[in-house]
């Protein structure tokens, strides 16, 4: 089971909920799974095959680079954040 | 960069005929260190340099007793503050010359040309002001000298015809227990540009000050000599009250702008800083 | 300064020295190659024309005279530039959006900024040019400028963008056009119990300018478009693809068919990465099928190269007497320039970042307002947020009478720690550089003087990581020239030469690196970030390991036996299997390099990789100063930089990154500002007026290395570019108050600033 953490200004889209328990191997099927249960949380996750634009996504601490194929393991904790940058 | 013509003037009455053949757009050329700056950003229309420095008496540095200093106004700033009688006589000139610019700029820029420039904000003018310095002009109908405090007519400009330039600048044998001191306020330690300057000299014959000249800078529009505090302090020995009351009047003198690089009340209250500050340090170098 | 071996690096033969850097002599005799000593046969030269006006619409552009000045070879505008889509392109570090990207490189309808070009002319000489451009004529009509970021969240405000509604991170937008671009928040747990559990709360507003990140090479763009075609592009730049990758779109070629080469490059801190000049270079040069080379001057780049976002923030802070940090409440309004897309998301995410408080909610507003479009400067966001939250700890430890240090220690984040945002934080030196500040012989000094103060302060950068690629190949005197796509700002030929030389066992002048263009080496995200030595060192070493194994393996062929038999020494010895006489086999690196080329051709090794596990920066900075009460100035006495580099590769370049950091961060809190007027004319767009610090205004930076190495990169490698120049201005702020009483909370605390806090009203 994997848990999604949402946060606060995407909790309109979880139907308040902060925390998503999920199932599936990569991205993908995570996201394709809660977006049985929260069809507006998914489409702004996923948009035009890519993750949601402005967003990053990070499973157990470690940001996503390989898009929505990355593998998710068993029991992993995935954070949603704005996409970050630097100088 | 506009296409200016350079010339090189061989004596004094060549370059007085150039200048005023050239009309508005020719500019003497000393370090350059301001109008070649003013032609690249085209801040001034110029199209000919007249370049002076090959005229002897623009350049030389001499002093005697009799005659006192006479500096060329093409000298550059470090050979003023290298020159051993400068730095023994005229330590007031070192303060200036050494913050004109940055040590880069020292190796060309001019008091002439800093004179000529004509910035309220000049780091030469005040020291020249209060070291009673006057200005030897020539041009197209011969010489003449004009006390310095008189030079400056308005932010850039002075009282130089078609045709004249500064040719140099002659200061009085300095008195016994005399002693001057130039400071200005910048928000960082070098290479910049004054937020308010200021000089003072101050003469002190047993225990009491005989004469004074107190001169601010950049809040104005010209540097400004400031009578009333040169007369707060003579007729009687240096105090905390009297130089307060110096430090009053050139408060009370100062006209400063508000711009970017400083307000109206932080430069009339810095007027009042470096006078006393100027005040106290140039009576340590008369008693020194 | 340290120069014996750390701990860290005594288990290492290369990592942790101080070789002489590789571009060292060229750059030192003259040599070295920028943007502007490009010269190419027939080129041209370009200049800008840009608006006088803060804000205004465009009716009308004449560019005829111009045209038929002799020496003008093309005038354009944006009309001459094809349609540009809203997609957004990955800038690396951040995205832009495409028709905004090309507006701000040539207005289209409205003039947002003074400074924003207008027109661009190619000439054959630059007087020329520049003559040409006064010769372009335009019709403006004017509109009011909106210059303050609080000014221009109000509704009544005048907008710069039809069309531009505030969104959320959810995706929903405002119902109205708005100057409030965008809205971010975090939160965890609950702020009335957060507060309602301190005993002491303060709440502080705080204003700071925009800053330059002031690098002294102007920017400067030079292309030729080719008959066939194709487009090469040469620039000073920290990301030669990134250019590649935005210039393609706004002249309609595919990235395949443009060639960036990277120049040397004189400072970027985050501001070489958009495009200003390439794209105008590119199009010039399609018009007159000639090279155009374009370059900036220092008015131009204050003028319209993006400088990080002046903001309007507030913080409130909740502690516990014993000093227990309960809650924090963080208001950010950021100002993004003429077009969204401030740095407010990072200022947010490291706003409290090294702290563990339980109670947070952070608000970011990314605000456009009148004024040239911000770029990234040295951790983007950073150094305002955490001026904020930084300036009240201090302020609560005063009033708790708790040691500024001892209240971080207590409040530290450390591994486990979440933030606000939903990071968790793994092997971190958070406590460690606090530590080593507490250690130092600055904190133990004495201050020696009349309006003294000694501050202190904390500061946290994320860093990131991504792509890097790295080609190398063994040359048969045992030398390895290597292949990189990462532009050198700081030191990173050195410090990744070093890595891969470190992995390969040889020495680090023996690699030999060569930053190229983007059709030479894979995809190489840009020089920024704090990524360079973490990605491109990651890369020489898994390059390094291609390379190991096949010399392993040509040594197994060599001795006809199994290549599962042989092995590469960490000592760059190859050692196999005895021979039939019981003789150890071996060979050295050098020595298998020389019989390359006839036991079966040359070696090359590659890598590419994209990585995450970038682990986040911390540092604790002191400084002493002296405040002269009747003039204002600040003077820093004593100033000491404390660090967690993770393994400082290349200890002098860490150093001087922590130093160049520090001076920057003083700058910042000292005396640089934008001086606007009210019409939205910038008034001291120069060095004389933007003071920038020298070194003349500058006590030596005393750098304290801490290496807590991070266990996400194979040499515990953290970025260092970006975290100092957090720590300096709410440091400064803090010593300020320590010496004087005066707690300034708008930067900069410039002479003037501390005058008018100061002097009384008839003053």
């Amino acid at each position: 089971m994997v848990r999604v953490l949402i946060p606060v200004t995407l909790r309109t889209l979880s139907g308040g909920e902060a925390e998503i328990e999920a199932v599936g191997h990569n991205l993908r099927s995570v996201i394709a799974d809660l977006g049985e249960r929260y069809p507006e949380l998914a489409g702004r996750l996923v948009q035009d095959g890519r993750i949601g634009r402005g967003l990053t996504l990070a499973i157990n601490g470690d940001v996503v680079s390989t898009g929505l194929i990355t593998k998710v393991p068993a029991d992993a904790e995935i954070a949603i954040v704005p996409q970050i940058s630097g100088g | 960069m506009q296409a200016v013509k350079y010339v090189r003037a061989a004596s004094v009455d060549e370059a007085s005929r150039l200048l005023q053949e050239g009309g508005e757009g020719a500019r003497v050329l000393a370090g350059g260190t301001d109008v070649i700056v003013q032609a690249r950003e085209r801040t001034r229309e110029i199209d000919l340099f007249v370049d002076i420095k090959q005229i002897a008496e623009t350049m030389s540095i001499a002093y005697d007793a009799a005659d006192g200093l006479s500096i060329g106004a093409a000298a550059p700033c470090h050979e003023i503050y290298g020159n051993e009688t400068v730095r023994e006589l005229y330590p007031s000139l070192v303060d200036s010359t050494s913050l004109i610019g940055g040590t880069a700029i020292q190796g060309r820029a001019s008091l002439g040309g800093n004179l000529c420039n004509s910035s309220p904000a000049a780091d030469g003018i005040p020291t020249l002001i209060v070291l009673e310095a006057t200005v030897e002009i020539a041009g197209p109908n011969g010489r003449r000298s004009v006390a310095v405090e008189d030079f400056c007519t308005a932010p850039g400009r002075n009282v130089l015809e078609s045709g004249e330039f500064v040719v140099s600048l002659k200061f009085p044998t300095p008195a016994a227990g005399s002693g001057a001191r130039f400071l200005r306020f910048i928000p960082r330690n070098e290479m910049d540009i004054a937020v308010t300057n200021a000089a003072t000299q101050v003469r002190i014959e047993n225990g009491s000050v005989s004469w004074a000249r107190v001169s601010i800078g950049a809040v104005a529009p010209i540097p400004l000599l400031v009578a009333d505090a040169a007369a707060a302090l003579v007729g009687q020995p240096l105090s905390d009250e009297t130089i307060a009351a110096a430090a009053a009047a050139s408060r009370a003198a100062a006209s400063p702008i508000d711009d970017m690089r400083g307000s109206i009340r932080q430069r009339r209250h810095l007027a009042g800083v470096l006078t006393e500050r100027t005040i106290r340090q140039a009576a340590e170098r008369a008693a020194a | 300064m340290v120069t014996a071996q750390s701990e860290v690096a005594s288990q290492y033969n290369v990592i942790g020295t101080r070789p002489i850097r590789h571009d060292g002599v060229d750059k030192v005799t003259g040599a070295a190659q920028y943007g502007a000593d490009l010269q190419l046969p027939g080129m041209l030269y370009g200049r800008v024309l840009r608006s006088p006006h803060a804000h205004a619409r465009i009716v009308s552009i004449d560019t005829s005279k111009a045209a038929a000045l002799e020496g003008v070879k093309s005038v354009i505008t944006n009309a001459d530039f094809p349609r540009a889509s809203d997609d957004v392109i990955d800038t690396g570090e951040g995205s832009a959006q495409l028709n905004w990207l090309l507006d701000n490189v040539i207005a289209s309808d409205k003039a947002l900024y003074k400074g924003h070009a207008i027109a661009a002319v190619a000439a054959v000489d630059h007087h020329i040019a520049e003559d040409a451009i006064e010769l372009i004529e335009v019709e403006y009509e004017l509109l009011p400028p909106v210059l303050d970021v609080r000014d221009a969240m109000l509704d009544t405000a005048p907008k710069l963008h039809d069309g531009l509604k505030t969104g959320e991170m959810d995706g929903s937008k405002s119902d109205g056009d708005s100057n409030t671009a965008s809205h971010l928040r975090f939160a965890k747990g609950d702020m009335e119990a957060g507060f309602a559990d301190a005993d002491v709360v303060i709440e502080r507003e705080f204003v700071t300018s925009m800053a330059h990140q002031g690098y002294i090479e102007p920017h400067n763009g030079t292309a030729y478009w080719r008959a066939d075609g194709t487009l090469d592009v040469w620039t000073s730049t920290q990301g030669s693809f990134v250019v590649r990758d935005s210039v393609a779109p706004l002249v309609q070629l595919s990235p395949s068919q443009v060639k960036v080469t990277p120049m040397e490059i004189g400072g970027g801190f985050g501001g070489k990465i958009p495009v200003y000049l390439e794209p105008l270079a590119a199009i010039l040069s399609r018009n007159t099928g000639r090279p155009v080379q374009l370059t900036m001057n220092r008015e131009e780049v204050l003028l319209a190269t993006g400088p990080t976002s002046g903001t309007y923030m507030r913080v409130k802070m909740g502690a516990k007497r014993d000093g227990t940090l309960t809650a924090g409440e963080v208001y950010l309004a950021f100002e993004a320039g003429a077009y969204p897309g401030s740095p407010v998301g990072a200022g947010a995410m490291c706003a409290l970042a090294p702290y563990d408080i339980p109670n947070q909610v952070i608000d970011g507003y990314d605000v456009v307002v009148n004024k040239p479009k911000t770029a990234a400067y040295r951790a983007p966001g950073a150094p305002q947020a955490e001026f904020a939250t930084e300036a009240v700890i201090n302020e609560l430890a005063e009033q708790l009478q708790i040691d500024p240090l001892e209240l971080r220690l207590q409040n530290a984040a450390v591994e486990g720690a979440s933030r606000a945002d939903g990071f968790t934080y793994g092997v971190i030196g958070n406590v460690e550089c606090m530590q080593a500040a507490q250690d130092s012989s600055h904190w133990n000094s004495e201050l020696a003087g009349p309006n003294q103060g000694r501050g202190v302060a904390q500061g946290f950068w994320f860093n990131i990581g991504f792509e890097s690629s790295a080609y190398a190949q063994v040359n048969g005197d045992g030398t390895v020239p290597l292949v990189l796509g990462s532009t050198d700002i700081g030191g990173t030929r050195a410090s990744i030469a070093m890595q891969l030389a470190e992995t390969l066992g040889i020495s680090a002048e023996e690699v030999r690196p060569h930053v190229v263009d983007t059709n030479s080496v894979g995809y190489t995200q840009v020089t920024g970030g704090s990524r360079t030595t973490f990605a491109g060192g990651w890369a020489a070493y898994e390059c390094a390991m291609d390379i190991r194994r096949q010399m392993a393996e040509r040594a197994a062929q060599i001795w006809e036996v199994d290549a599962a038999e042989v092995e590469y020494g960490d000592d760059a010895v190859i050692r196999g299997p005895a021979d039939d006489e019981g003789n150890e086999r071996s060979f050295g690196f050098k020595e298998l390099a020389g019989q390359l080329a006839a036991s079966g051709g040359h070696i090359v090794g590659r890598a590419d990789v994209n990585k995450t596990s970038s682990g986040p920066a911390f540092a604790t900075h002191i400084v002493d100063v002296e405040v002269d009460p009747d003039t204002g100035k600040v003077d820093v006495l004593r100033y000491t930089a404390v660090q967690d580099a993770g393994t400082a590769i290349h200890p002098a370049y860490v150093e001087g990154q922590m130093q160049g950091g520090a001076a920057q961060g003083i700058g910042m809190a000292l005396n640089e500002e934008y001086y606007y007027d009210e019409s939205g004319d910038l008034k001291n767009a120069s060095l004389l007026d933007y003071r920038m610090p020298t070194a003349l205004d500058l006590p030596m930076i005393e750098p304290i290395i801490v290496e807590v190495p991070n266990p996400g990169h194979p040499y515990g490698v953290r970025g260092v570019g970006e975290v100092p120049i957090i720590p300096p201005a709410p440091a400064i702020q803090a010593a300020i108050a320590d010496a004087v009483g005066l707690r300034m909370n708008e930067l900069p605390i410039s002479p003037r600033a501390i005058l008018e806090a100061t002097l009384p009203e008839e003053g």
